[in-house]
Parts: structure tokens; C-alpha cells; sequence
């Protein structure tokens, strides 16, 4: 059934991710997003999910500042506006700064309300989209590279994967989905993957920057050659 | 007796061939379009089109010069940085993307058919289509490297599921992002598919509209090569593809040290 119009924000991970509240895929989801921002030198973040059927994206949760989530839940994003629609539009991660009117970039164009930088990476799941998880910095002159991007996009991949084994899950659960008799190689690493994750950083946000390293070293290892 | 150009241009600097006086070159943006309309930009497009997808194939049509052609700000960033290192370049302004920088494959590649068409001499590519488009790009790839035209092409800023194409082919000049203190350094990668490494990081561009941003990327770090190889054509027109890619490789280690 689709959602009604009047989406209530409290519910969007629930409603469109089947992701309650408190629950370990919930819990891991934050601490993605935190963990991301803190590895890229963002000060928020968020996660917004796909509302397939009205077409746009919808802020579920922001990190780093209580009254950005009270404000932003809920809000809609249409896809191909700004840099997170432009994520979930292409597919691709995005990084964005402010628009100045001269090219020494010394006077701001608008009301320079705008972060300073964002980074914007889609959450994808087989070929669909799920929804865009987002780092913002106001610090001045503060720019995401394309290795933070790569980084944060890693953050979002992980965070599509916790996503994609609850609906599995849920799929099973209710049955509209036959168990599979052998848990396929893939799975069962993502699994492990995300286990080790949760163990690593709950209940000990001293380990956060331990586990950034991690991810990074991981990354450099993973992707090819890192950018000069 | 003159000397032969691909010696000289071994012996140029190539951040002195700007100060030259450079023949025209001509230089294909398939892109999200380009806003002449921009101060960075007004009277350096010579043409504007645009390929949009349609029920049966691909149309193109023609765009008024000297108007706004980009619907997202793609294009006209990457058409800035080129505009900026090499003044001798007459931009040709193809926009392959719609809105929001959707790319259909279709159109990127009548987009690169019609480049090929016109003989433009050098093709910037800040795209990327997936690898089953191959049976398409490749022939036409190749026939621009048989016609004289120099493809530069960019690496998926997130090579997921491949490097993306037409960089990954050994007819065009694919291109990866670096961190440099000056657009004339390059880093040569022997053995990648992705040949070179250019500055793509913290790059002032041209906004639709008016103004300046900063952004990083392999699409950025493209048009920095596309510049470069249109300075060294500019000096030296009889240069081959080849020539041109060796040349930038000497560069490339002699900005090394």
C-alpha cells in the first residue's frame, strides 16, 4: 500500500526501510552516518530515503545537530534538485561548495546560508535506489576532496547493505520470501561485515577513530590507485 | 629546413605554449551543455546542439549561439577550465545529458558520432557509459584516432562496476584525478588503463548563471588534459593522437623530476 501523503517523519525508516526505531540495523545506520561524517571532517550528516512513490527523497534522520532534525524530518527533495537529488538522479557521489561572484571566491552569491561543503552518496540496493546519506561542514574555506567522497560513499554502500538484509529478512519473515536453503558466499560476507561493524564501535566511541582508520586502510586497498 | 615538430614540442614548456601565438583548435564538450552566457565563456562557443532521446533514436537540435545550452552546470564547469588554460580553443558545445545530468548512452554516442562528423579536433569527454556499450564506442573511438581526432575521456569517480568508457580504451586519453600545485603537472601511469593522473581537486569552475564554485573530480581533472592537448595542437597542428599521448608522458616525467 502506499504511504500517505502526509508522510509523519517519525516513521520514514520504518515506513519505507522497514527499520524501526532502536533496533541494531537503526542503531548501525547512525553510527554510519556519525562515523562517516567524523572521518571526512563533516559536522552533520543524514540519511534520507527514497519515497518511490511521490518520486522524492525525505530526510529520517540527521546526526550532528538536534535542531537540524527536528527541522529537516520529514522535508522532501525532489530527485535531480541540489547535490543530494543530483546523487540520487545519477546514481554517482557529489560534492558541492558555495557559489561566489568573483573567481578569487572572496564574496558569496546569495544569503550564504549554504554549507561550506557537502557530500551527497547514493545508497543503492541491486539497481535500485534506497535513498542518499549526506556530510555537511559550515567550518570556512572547508572543502570535501574526491577521497572524502569515495570514503563516504563507502559509508553509504554499507549502509545500503544493512538496508537490503532487513527487507531480506522481513521478506522471509512474513513469508514472502522462501529462506534460502544455503546462505549465498555474498551474503553470508556482508553479514559478517556488518557484525564486526557493530561489535567494533558499540559502547566505545574512543574505537571511532580506530575504525575510520580501518575503513580508510580498507578503501586504499580496495579501490585502485589512490589519487595523488 | 623547419624542424620537426613532434622535437620542438619535446622541447617546449608546455605552460609557456599559452604566451604563443596558437593556431585555433577546435574542441568538442559532449556534456550537460554550455552557458555562453557566462562572462567566462561569452564568444568562446562556436556552436551549441543538443541530442535528447526520443521514442525512435535520437534527435538533435540546433541551439541558438551565445545562449544558455546547460540545464544542470555540468558542462559549463568543464567548459571553463578549458576555456581558461588554452585561449586559442573554439569550444563546440554537444549537450548529451538531460536534466539533473541524466545521461542516456544513445545520445552520448550520436552526440560522438556527430563529432566525428565535423572533425573537430579535440573531444572532451567528462562521462562515462557503462562497458555493454562497447560494440558502439569502440568502433568510432577508433575511427577518431585513424581521423586525427584526440578523445579525452574520464575515469567513474567511483569505478564501480567498471573504470567506465570510452576512458578505459587505448584510442583516447582516460583520464584520473590528482592533487597538483599547477595545471601543467601530470602523472603517467604505465600499466593502468587509466593513463594519466591530472588536477581535478579544488578547481574553480564557471556556474550557470554567474559566479564561481569549487569541484572536484575526474570530470574536472579531464578538461585540464583536453587544454593541455590543445595548446600543444595549437603549436604544433600536425601532431598525431600518439605523439600527442607521448608527449604528455614526457611532461608528465619531467614534472616529476
Amino acid at each position: 500500500m502506499p504511504p500517505p501523503a502526509s508522510t509523519a517523519p517519525d516513521h520514514l525508516l520504518s515506513r519505507f526501510l522497514g527499520i524501526l526505531p532502536s533496533t541494531p540495523e537503526e542503531k548501525i545506520l547512525r553510527m554510519l552516518i556519525e562515523l562517516g561524517c567524523e572521518v571526512v571532517g563533516g559536522q552533520e550528516g543524514s540519511l534520507l530515503i527514497y519515497d518511490k512513490d511521490a518520486d522524492v527523497l525525505r530526510f529520517a534522520m540527521t546526526v550532528g545537530d538536534p535542531e537540524s532534525e527536528k527541522k529537516l524530518r520529514g522535508q522532501a527533495v525532489p530527485l535531480g534538485a541540489g547535490l543530494t537529488g543530483l546523487a540520487a538522479a545519477t546514481l554517482e557521489v557529489q560534492t558541492g561548495a558555495p557559489t561566489f561572484k568573483d573567481i578569487e571566491q572572496k564574496e558569496r552569491a546569495g544569503d550564504g546560508s549554504t554549507p561550506d561543503a557537502v557530500i551527497a552518496a547514493p545508497m543503492v540496493s541491486g539497481d535500485e535506489l534506497v535513498g542518499v546519506v549526506t556530510a555537511v561542514s559550515f567550518q570556512h574555506g572547508k572543502r570535501f576532496s574526491s577521497k572524502d567522497a569515495r570514503l563516504y560513499a563507502g559509508f553509504a554502500a554499507i549502509a545500503a547493505i544493512v538496508v537490503d538484509l532487513r527487507r531480506r529478512l522481513s521478506a522471509y519473515e512474513s513469508g514472502e520470501a522462501a529462506v534460502p536453503q544455503e546462505e549465498s558466499e555474498r551474503a553470508r560476507l556482508e553479514r559478517r561485515v556488518l557484525a564486526s561493524m557493530q561489535r567494533l564501535v558499540s559502547g566505545d566511541p574512543a574505537r571511532l577513530r580506530a575504525v575510520a582508520d580501518l575503513l580508510a586502510a580498507v578503501e586504499g586497498v580496495a579501490l585502485p590507485r589512490a589519487a595523488q | 629546413m623547419s624542424e620537426d615538430p613532434v622535437l620542438s614540442a619535446f622541447h617546449e614548456q608546455l605552460s609557456r605554449l599559452a604566451e604563443k601565438n596558437l593556431q585555433p583548435v577546435d574542441v568538442a564538450v559532449l556534456d550537460s551543455g554550455i552557458d555562453a552566457t557566462h562572462p567566462d565563456l561569452a564568444g568562446r562557443v562556436a556552436e551549441a546542439f543538443h541530442f535528447r532521446p526520443e521514442s525512435d533514436g535520437v534527435a538533435r537540435a540546433d541551439v541558438a549561439a551565445g545562449a544558455n545550452n546547460d540545464t544542470y552546470g555540468h558542462g559549463t564547469g568543464v567548459a571553463s577550465i578549458i576555456a581558461r588554460l588554452a585561449p586559442n580553443v573554439r569550444l563546440h558545445d554537444l549537450r548529451v545529458l538531460e536534466p539533473g545530468n541524466k545521461g542516456v548512452a544513445a545520445c552520448v554516442i550520436a552526440g560522438l558520432r556527430f563529432a566525428l562528423e565535423r572533425r573537430w579536433r579535440v573531444i572532451n569527454l567528462s562521462l562515462a557509459v557503462a562497458e555493454k556499450f562497447s560494440t558502439e564506442l569502440i568502433p568510432l573511438c577508433e575511427k577518431a584516432y585513424f581521423q586525427n581526432q584526440i578523445l579525452v575521456a574520464s575515469k567513474r569517480n567511483f569505478p564501480f562496476p567498471d573504470v567506465g568508457f570510452p576512458a578505459a580504451y587505448a584510442s583516447t586519453i582516460g583520464i584520473e584525478i590528482g592533487r597538483f600545485d599547477s595545471p601543467f603537472k601530470l602523472v603517467f601511469n604505465p600499466g593502468d588503463t587509466i593513463e594519466f593522473t591530472a588536477l581535478g581537486e579544488d578547481l574553480t569552475i564557471a556556474v550557470v548563471g554567474g559566479g564561481y564554485t569549487t569541484k572536484s573530480g575526474t570530470s574536472f581533472a579531464t578538461p585540464v588534459v583536453t587544454a593541455l592537448c590543445a595548446l600543444l595542437v595549437g603549436h604544433y597542428p600536425e601532431l598525431r593522437p600518439f605523439e600527442i599521448k607521448a608527449l604528455l608522458k614526457h611532461y608528465a616525467a619531467a614534472a616529476a623530476g
